[in-house]
């Protein structure tokens, strides 16, 4: 038995990243839903968050999204898996025709329950970076975004 | 020196040294050119440098590793390996490569035919051939478990720090690292006869096949055609496995290859200051790209996610886990050294890999997979079965609607007002949201919580699931003679279907639009995820799948979500047992 390793051991021989590709989405929506930001343009997410991610404050949101460029275009499946997987279970919706706009269908109770779940150092970075994103936003760097009122 | 770096020279030597025992002693002085007949392509021809890459025993030893890693359990004939399908890479790129020049030469693409002269088709066959030479055993199941070893974290970073947030795939990061080392340069340098070999680049190579632009010195041009064919949407190692796989395992699936070959072209493209040569696909090729693209999403519904192949490696993952806690692998380097047939010769070893846990040996876990042993399905989660508790839908439908003309009545300015009822509007429509919502989070906590799971908690789950079932035959006066190791619990991913996010589609006028703002592939693709994914438990011949289904209940049941005819997704269950538990 002691040449065997027990399970504890063989634990901590894996590691993961402090924060899911599908975590870091979920609270990137839900601080958009806390600051009434509830219909976003869904073409520009991918080069948008692929901008912040260069930026050292906010790299550790990013250890598990993985970007692709093929010239100018840049893609990420790890976030249009998280997009998907947010609209399977109804946190997030697409609007007909085109699907060019990504609805946020969280309530605000709800939204703060999933950045509460997040430890205080990223909780900070989301809201840092979801802060800096409206203020883009209100410079008019992206197509319109719609509020709840 | 920093640990990182520590960790990089560590991993480089150890893929330094795999690659040096293996071509150490090989000669490459008898090679020449040859035609080699493949079930899918037909014949192939292959140059004298790519017969000496081939005949290497690095490259042979993919001869060892199945494709489509266990599935030839369930699909007999599935028997191909990681060798043919590379060969057939290498046969498809070439006619992508072909037809391109041809057409380019017959239009105005002069450029273009210039840039995609012998050299580039030579460069492109290389990173085809050895695209797949950092596959270890098992294919992509290993990876699943070296990819999350601490040391290959480090190294992911240090990609992704080089080259832009990529993250490739781990064999990907292992082919890289294998064909840039020292000792595969040396070999290529003296033992290959590559024409011009002055203008290959081995990190070129290994850039294409890990998913990054190649830029030129000049920072003038980039070549993201390059990439693409090797590693993109529509990539020569998407086009042979799809064939392959299918063609294999009986399926009847396809897609018009020729005709996806007369509609693919490369043109110049001014990016970001620079002038980018793109892989387009022609207006009309469109169908070839959807056919693709279902051909691809029925691959996983058939094989890669068909219940007994989730199984299979649900079995030859704690193979992985044993082999790792009879410290045999110790690094992920490790597990180059290992083919599938090396595995199976494992069956003798006289160890418990698990002793606190379990009495089987290793090769009791061996022998599972060898003599196709394998549990049986005692539940089956799907859409279908999981239903939301108690939701009476008009009473929210009649909150919101007064709460909008309220708004409506109180609020003066016009543009509000607009931006209100197009909130109204799209949330009206998907009413069910809140409550939807938070059972959602339910369920995306249950499924979650197995798929991220590590080996520990893992473990930890299936003895919860095993002291239920232990209590249960108990109270019924059975003696239990199976331990943990015998269930398994698996919610897989969801299938992968990246196509349409990088390519674009040529019209007639030469504009170019991204494929995914033109048709919506990928919509198409979580569609099929919701309605066709499944999530299975499983337990050995030793367990009574009627009570095993019961304790499966209990785990995917709570307040918010209930499970309807779940019994009807299972094969042998006892209707009796279970109408008497129910009533209990």
């Amino acid at each position: 038995m002691d040449n065997v390793l027990e399970i504890e051991q063989l634990g901590r021989m894996f590691s993961k990243p402090k924060i899911s590709a599908y975590d870091f989405l979920k609270g990137f929506i839900a601080e958009l839903a806390i600051n009434n930001i509830v219909i976003i343009p869904r073409s520009q997410i991918t080069s948008t968050l692929f901008d912040y991610s260069k930026n050292e404050k906010y790299k550790p949101l990013f250890e598990d999204i993985g970007f692709n460029q093929y010239g100018d275009t840049v893609t990420s499946y790890d976030i249009e898996d998280s997009i998907a997987n947010l609209q399977v279970l109804g946190m997030i919706g697409k609007l007909n025709p085109s699907f060019e706009r990504i609805v946020i269908y969280l309530d605000k109770d709800l939204s703060k329950n999933i950045c509460d779940s997040f430890d205080e150092d990223t909780r900070q970075r989301i809201e840092s970076l979801v802060r800096d994103f409206i203020k883009q936003l209100n410079r008019g760097q992206y197509e319109r975004c719609s509020t709840k009122f | 020196m920093n640990d990182a770096q520590q960790n990089f020279d560590d991993f480089t030597n150890r893929i330094n040294s795999f690659v040096k025992a293996k071509l150490d002693n090989y000669s490459t002085r008898h090679s020449s050119s040859k035609v080699i007949h493949d079930t899918v392509w037909g014949s192939i021809y292959f140059n004298t440098w790519e017969i000496q890459i081939i005949d290497s025993p690095l490259f042979q030893r993919l001869r060892d590793i199945n494709q489509v890693g266990l599935a030839s359990l369930t699909y007999p004939t599935a028997r191909h390996s990681r060798f043919e399908h590379s060969l057939g890479t290498v046969a498809i790129v070439s006619k992508m490569l072909e037809k391109v020049r041809e057409k380019n030469s017959r239009a105005c693409g002069l450029e273009v035919v210039n840039y995609v002269n012998d050299d580039c088709v030579n460069k492109v066959r290389l990173a085809a051939l050895v695209h797949d030479i950092g596959h270890c055993f098992y294919s992509h199941l290993s990876e699943t478990v070296y990819g999350k070893m601490n040391e290959f974290r480090a190294i992911e970073k240090y990609f992704s720090d080089l080259y832009n947030g990529v993250k490739p795939k781990p064999h990907e990061i292992l082919s890289y690292m294998i064909i840039t080392s020292s000792a595969f340069r040396d070999f290529f340098n003296q033992k290959v006869d590559f024409p011009n070999r002055h203008t290959i680049n081995m990190v070129d190579i290994g850039k294409m096949i890990i998913g990054v632009t190649i830029n030129d010195s000049n920072g003038k041009d980039s070549y993201s055609f390059l990439t693409s064919l090797i590693n993109g949407d529509f990539d020569a190692d998407k086009l042979d496995y799809v064939r392959r796989d299918s063609h294999s395992a009986g399926l009847a699936l396809t897609y018009d290859i020729e005709r996806f070959l007369y509609k693919i072209n490369i043109v110049r493209h001014p990016s970001g200051g620079r002038t980018d040569y793109k892989l387009v696909i022609d207006l009309n090729g469109i169908t070839a790209a959807e056919e693709l693209t279902f051909s691809k999403l029925m691959l996983f519904s058939y094989i890669y996610h068909h219940q007994k192949v989730l199984i299979t490696e649900s079995v030859a993952k704690d193979i992985i886990y044993a082999l790792m806690a009879i410290r045999l692998i110790k690094h992920p380097c490790d597990f180059l050294e290992y083919t599938d047939r090396d595995i199976d010769s494992l069956c003798t070893k006289e160890v418990k890999p698990f002793p606190r846990y379990s009495s089987k040996y290793l090769k009791d876990f061996i022998k599972a997979i060898r003599d196709r042993n394998l549990p049986k399905r005692c539940f089956e989660l799907n859409r279908r079965i999981m239903k939301i508790r108690n939701y009476d839908e008009s009473k929210d439908r009649a909150k919101m609607m007064d709460e909008c003309v309220e708004y409506i009545k109180t609020e003066t300015d016009e543009e509000k007002v607009k931006q209100h009822l197009e909130y109204f509007a799209v949330n009206y429509s998907g009413i069910q949201a809140d409550h939807q919502a938070k059972a959602m989070q339910l369920k995306e906590e249950i499924i979650a919580q197995y798929q991220n799971m590590d080996f520990k908690k893992y473990v930890e789950c299936r003895h919860k699931f095993y002291l239920e079932l232990c209590d249960l035959y108990e109270s019924e006066g059975l003696t239990v003679d199976f331990d943990l190791f015998d269930i398994h619990i698996i919610l897989p991913k969801s299938y992968n279907y990246t196509a349409s996010q990088s390519s674009f589609i040529m019209f007639n006028n030469g504009d170019l639009e991204p494929l995914d703002s033109f048709m919506n592939l990928k919509d198409w693709g979580d569609s099929f995820n919701a309605n066709k994914w499944r999530g299975y438990v499983y337990v050995s011949s030793k367990i009574d799948i009627t009570k095993a289904f019961k304790v499966a209940q209990g785990l995917f049941v709570d307040s918010s979500i209930e499970l309807k005819d779940a019994h009807m997704f299972v094969k042998n269950i006892n209707y009796d047992s279970i109408r008497k538990y129910s009533e209990q």
